[in-house]
Order: C-alpha cells, then structure tokens, then sequence
C-alpha cells in the first residue's frame, strides 16, 4: 500500500452526506492520509436547453459546491486531518475516473440512497453499478456510506 | 349641429364609461383588501360585492346604460380571450400531455354529457315549475316556465365551463401535487373552449344572429352539428398554432426586448380570436392554442426578466377582467329576483344537476381513462368532483346572452339561473374544498418541513425582537443596567434557537441543501434591491442595471431549475449533482 494514496470522499446528495464524511475523515485519521473531498457538477443532468441559462445554472452550482467543500473541509480540520477540496465538472463517471487518475486514491466514499424513498432499489443498483464501474476501470476501492447523521449512521 | 350634439354625447359616454372603470378598479381594490383581512376566497368575496351592487340605488355620477354597455361582444370578444389566454400560458405541455387522455375525456366528452344532464333537467324542470309552485300553495310568476330545449343545452354548457381559479388557490397554498392541479387547470381550460363552442352553437340553431358569424343559418342537423363542432375547434386551434408561431418566429425568438415582448403576445391573445371568428371558426379555442403555444415557447427563448414581465402583465389583466366580470354580473342581475319560488325551485334543481352530472362525468370518465392505461387516484377524483367550481367563463356566457334569446325573458332567466349557480359553488364548494383537500389527506406537508418553517420563525422572530431592543437603547427609551440584563436573556434565548435550528439540521442533513437555496435566492433578492438603490443614487446607469438584472435572473432561473430537478429526485441528479451537509 502506497502511503501517498489519498482517501477521497465524494460530496453528494442524500441524507447520507453527513455520515459519508464522517466516515471518510475518520479512515484518513485512523491511517494519516490526506484526504480529499471531491464534488462533480453536472449541468447537463439538468437538461437546460438555453444557454445563458446553463450558464447561470454551472455558476449557482459552483457557488453551492464551494459552500459544500468550505464546510467538509472545516469539519476535517476540527477533526486534525490533512484535507483538500477539489471541484470538477463533466459527466459523473468520466469525471470520477479521470480524477483518480490524477490523484491516487486509497479508497473513495460515497454516499448511499435514502432508505425512505419510494424506488430505493433502483437508486441502490444504479449506485452499485457506479461503483463496480469505477472499481473496474481505476482499481480503487469505493465503500458505500448509508445513514442521516452522526449516530445515525449505518455500518 | 347634428354631429355636434353627437360629439357631445359621444364624449359624455366616454367620461361616464371611464368613471365607471374607475369606480370600478377602486372597487375591486377595496375587495381585495377586505379579503386580506377577513381571510375568504376572492371570488367569493367578489361574489358578495357584486350581491350589495345590486342594492345600491343608481346614482347620477355615471349614467350608463348598462344594456348598450354590456353586449355578448364586449364580454366574448374582449372579457373572456384575455382570460383563457392567461391560463392557456401557464399550462407546461409535457406534463399536460402526461395526463391528456384523462383531461380529453373529461373536457370535450365529459362536457357534452354535462351539458345534455343539465339541460334535460333543467328543461324539464321549468315544465313543472307551475305545477310545483301551485301544489304548494305558492304565488307564481308568469313567463318565466317551459324552457326551450336549447336553451336548456346553451345553459348546460355554459354552465359546465369550471373555473378552478379559487380551487388553485388551495392548491398552491396547501402544496398539494403538481397531478392534481394540472388535471384541474388542464380539464378547465380546455373544457372552457368546448363550451364555448357549444353554447354558440346552441345559440345559432337557436336563431341568435351573428352567433357563429354571418354566414350561420338557424336549424338543427345533428350531423351538421356534429361536424361544425369537429370543424370549428380543429379550425380555431389551428389559427391559434398558426398566428402565435407567427409571432414567436418573427419577434418573439429573435426580440430581446420585454416590452415589445409582452405587447406582441396582446395582439397574439385577441387577433387569434379576432381571426378565427372572422373565419367562423372558434375564436375560443384559438386562444387556448395560442396561449399553451407561447406559454411553452416563452421560456426557453426569452430572458428571464422578459418572462416575470410578461407573467405579470397576464396575472393584472386576468385579476381585473375575472373581478370586473364578477362585478358586472352583480350590477346586471336583480337578486330580487332570486325570492320567487319558481327561480329558486330552477336554481336548486340546476345546481343539484350540475352535482350529479359533475359526479357522472369526473368519476366515469375516470374509470374510463384507466382503462386506456392513464388512471386518476380516488382522492383526486373526489377533488375534482367538488372543486368543479364555476366562475368567470360562465358568468360571461350567461352576460353575452341577450335578455330575449330563445323566447320572451329566457336569456334573463337563464343568467339568474347561472348566478345562483355559481354563487352556489363558490360559497358552499368553493369554503369546504381545503376542508375536504385536507380530510382526504392531499395537503399534508412533510413533518421535516413544518419542523424547518418552525425553527426559522422563532429564529427569524427572536432577530427580530433583538433588533427591536437594539432600536430602543439607542433611542434613549431602555438603557442601563435594565437595557443590560435584557439584552443578555434576549442573546441567551436567540442562542438556544440558533441551537435548535443546528441540532434540527443535524437531524436532517438534506434539509441543509434546502435551506441553502433559501438563503440564496433571498441573496439574490437582495442583490435586485441593491442594483435599484444603486441607479437611484446614479452609482451606475439604468442600462447596466439592466444588464446586471439580466443576469440577476438568469441564476434566479437555475437556482428554480437545481430546486426543482432536487423535488423531483431522479437518480441522476442524485448521483451527480446534489450538493449537501451545509450546516
């Protein structure tokens, strides 16, 4: 195992988010590696067809993520691990892959569907399906966090 | 001399006529203001207005004569376009089509059964009216019995026209299903056209010159009914499709301008009428292509700022047309007339016949839509059973009718008949639909969110009261030691608040994206403030803040559009976009 492999977490939606970061810091603790938080922007999943409109919409998106990084990072710093936020944009999977190749991960966390909503599954087999694609084509390890919030996270 | 003496009087109408509009505005304000306070749908607040009109004694400030005022022109030709264009512009395509076997069946097959229910029974009713009155030992009036037949299906149809306006109302402020309230709009905007073109032809076999145009000829076919009908709305539809896309192509698309883009769409909402008639096709329909073309078009080809300026000017167009309807009706029908027995035994029998063909009508048709594999829920079945409120569409049909059409004070009878009706649906459906929106449990909202809405009040307050405090040391009114150990109880309870507030986002960590956006588009709200204070203080020049406003919106839009992609949670945009944990 390489010690300059990163732990990257990606910052994505879900009641999970918390409990995906959680997780994330402590494994970077547990074996001092750096970790890096990862949110990808995908305009084109809002289907806009205008393009000051797509623009405006990468801007607001942009702006979002900051805020979302800004905030994980402080969490990981109040927790004294080494952390660094990255913003990308393009489809998820290409995106995803081209980053881990840039930057060898570890492993990459990502957050699990709400167990509330109403086609649970199918999100769960799309959210599968990414992962074994990612692990396929990069080699890296993704670990599936499910859960609200701190406490209520699942093992 | 001569001219001179009609100049006079020419002017005079006008002065009286403008007066009138005035009287009238202000009235209409003045309900909208009442409403506010005494917390009751506006239509039925208007409803109510228009019943103390009638009481009023004519006064010498306007001396209008209301016969030569309110023709069937003025209301069809320049009352009722206006207001089926506003509602054809807010009708979203893709989701109207998702749900057009249910509205189709309900609005064209589903109106016409209505229409024949209502008209049956109301016909027959008038023939019993006498002998009803006289077994109870009740003074009866003359002429007013033994409807025509066509009568009782111009009524029928007319009458069936809903008008959902109050019904949406709920909808929006108890959050209920984006489904229900297209099938409600959809069905009523459309079925507002078959009526129309209905009731024209009941009038033109009825022998009512210029009804379907000159070249109409009075006389029954059921055939030639049948195919005027299939002729005169695919005709009217497609002059509508034909001059909007005139108007999109040539300015709309290429324009980038709200002002000239909002004027283009009035000639678009009136000559598509205007045109169709001229061709004897329906001017009605016309619009409704017209409007569900733009309204679909406008968004992807405009900027945003040219869209909430041309909503706008729709939303006060159609808030003035529907209460001047509502006040006209008022002013024209004698509620006098409502005291003898045989109106009210035709009132109650139409109404109870509105009910029982509404109830045929929305849960048949229902039935029948799932068999074509587009099924209704029950609960919004029975939503739309008792939200078919009717309105603006068939106060303005029964207005257009001359008081003689169809026989000696059949046109006034059957306007009573239709303002009973409405004042009906608007005070008995129109103040327990929430009641049963609610019981049906449509309106329940996710505990997540009345837990945020709570939290942020007391906070937003607790802000508030600070301030106050703040506010009131400085002025002098509390200060010292007093001032002192108030201000600390007020930041201690502001620290709890601000607590519960952490603790609930902790609770509910998608709950923070939300309130994310919240604050964003308060940021952007804020930010148009600023741009408008700026010009005022010629910090920078009307142009640019246009320019800054342009772009203002635009995020405005994208931040509607990320909020919306988050609601309606598809797997993709969870996967890829979703943003979270901002707390």
């Amino acid at each position: 195992m390489s010690s300059d492999k990163k732990v990257i977490c990606m910052i994505r939606g879900g009641e999970a988010g918390r409990c995906v970061q959680e997780k994330a810091i402590e494994e970077a603790k547990k074996g001092g590696k750096e970790l890096v938080f990862l949110h990808v922007i995908d305009v084109s999943s809002l289907n806009l067809e205008n393009e000051d409109l797509i623009d405006s919409a990468r801007k607001e998106l942009t702006w979002l993520g900051g805020v979302t990084l800004s905030l994980a990072l402080d969490r990981a710093v109040n927790s004294g691990v080494r952390a660094d936020g990255a913003l990308r944009y393009g489809p998820l999977f290409e995106t995803v892959q081209t980053f881990l190749r840039e930057s060898p991960a570890e492993i990459l966390f990502i957050g699990g569907t709400n167990r509330q909503v109403p086609d649970f599954d199918q999100r769960l087999a799309r959210i599968n399906n990414f992962v074994q694609r990612v692990y396929r084509e990069t080699g890296v390890p993704v670990e599936i966090v499910t859960g609200s919030a701190p406490g209520l996270c699942d093992d | 001399m001569q001219w001179i003496q009609l100049a006079a009087e020419s002017d005079s109408n006008l002065v009286n006529l403008q007066i009138a509009l005035i009287l009238g505005l202000l009235f209409i304000t003045l309900v909208a203001v009442l409403v506010r306070r005494i917390k009751i749908p506006y239509t039925v607040a208007l409803v109510i207005a228009g019943l103390a009109l009638a009481f009023v004694p004519s006064t010498p400030l306007i001396e209008l004569d209301t016969d030569q005022l309110v023709t069937s022109e003025l209301i069809l030709a320049l009352l009722v376009p206006p207001l089926i264009f506003e509602g054809a512009l807010y009708i979203n395509w893709k989701t109207f089509r998702e749900s057009l076997i249910p509205i189709l069946l309900i609005s064209v097959l589903g109106l016409l059964l209505a229409t024949l229910i209502v008209g049956g029974v109301v016909v027959g009713m008038s023939g019993l009216v006498d002998s009803i009155a006289s077994s109870l030992n009740l003074t009866v009036v003359e002429d007013l019995s033994g409807l025509p037949i066509i009568a009782g299906i111009a009524f029928g149809a007319l009458i069936s026209a809903t008008d959902p306006v109050a019904v949406i109302a709920f909808f929006r402020s108890l959050g209920v299903d984006k489904r229900l309230a297209v099938l409600v709009e959809g069905e009523s905007l459309l079925n507002d056209g078959t009526a129309i073109v209905i009731f024209k032809l009941a009038l033109a076999i009825g022998g009512v010159t210029g009804a379907l145009g000159e070249g109409s000829e009075a006389g029954f076919s059921l055939l030639e009914t049948a195919w005027d009908f299939f002729t005169v709305s695919i005709g009217g539809l497609t002059i509508g499709l034909a001059v909007s896309a005139l108007a999109y192509i040539l300015i709309l698309r290429p324009m980038d301008d709200n002002l000239v883009e909002t004027t283009i769409t009035l000639p678009v909402a009136f000559g598509s009428y205007v045109l169709a008639e001229q061709l004897h096709l329906s001017g009605i329909l016309a619009v409704v292509a017209a409007g569900i073309y733009l309204g679909n078009h406008i968004p992807s080809s405009t900027t945003p700022t040219t869209k909430i300026a041309l909503y706008n000017f729709w939303d006060i167009i159609s808030f003035i047309v529907t209460s001047l309807i509502f006040l006209i009706i008022g002013w024209q029908i004698d509620i006098r007339q409502f005291l003898s027995i045989q109106n009210i035994i035709l009132i109650f029998s139409a109404i109870v016949a509105i009910l029982v063909a509404r109830a045929i009508v929305v849960y048949g048709m229902s039935a029948i839509s799932k068999r074509l594999g587009v099924g209704i829920q029950r609960s919004y079945q029975h939503v739309m059973f008792w939200g078919g409120l009717r309105g603006a569409i068939s106060l303005a049909l029964a207005l257009s009718l001359p008081a003689n059409t169809f026989g000696p004070g059949v046109g006034e009878q059957l306007r009573l008949m239709t303002f009973g009706v409405v004042l009906f649906t608007l005070l008995v459906q129109g103040t327990t639909i929430e009641g049963l929106i609610k019981r049906l449990g449509l309106a329940e909202r996710h505990p997540r969110q009345v837990e945020r809405e709570r939290y942020l009040g007391r906070l937003f307050a607790g802000r508030s009261a600070q301030e106050e405090l703040n506010r009131l040391n400085e002025m002098g009114i509390v200060s010292g030691s007093l001032w002192q150990a108030m201000a600390k109880a007020q930041q201690t309870e502001m620290k709890e608040r601000d607590q519960d507030v952490r603790d609930m986002l902790l609770r509910h960590p998608g709950m923070e994206i939300e309130l994310a956006l919240q604050v964003r588009r308060s940021m952007m709200q804020a930010e148009r403030t600023a741009l408008a204070e700026a010009v005022r203080q010629e910090i920078i020049s009307e142009e640019i803040q246009q320019e800054l406003l342009e772009d203002l919106d635009y995020r405005l839009q994208a931040l509607d559009e990320i909020e919306s992609q988050r609601t309606s949670a598809s797997p993709d945009f969870v996967v890829s976009t979703d943003e979270e944990d901002l707390a």
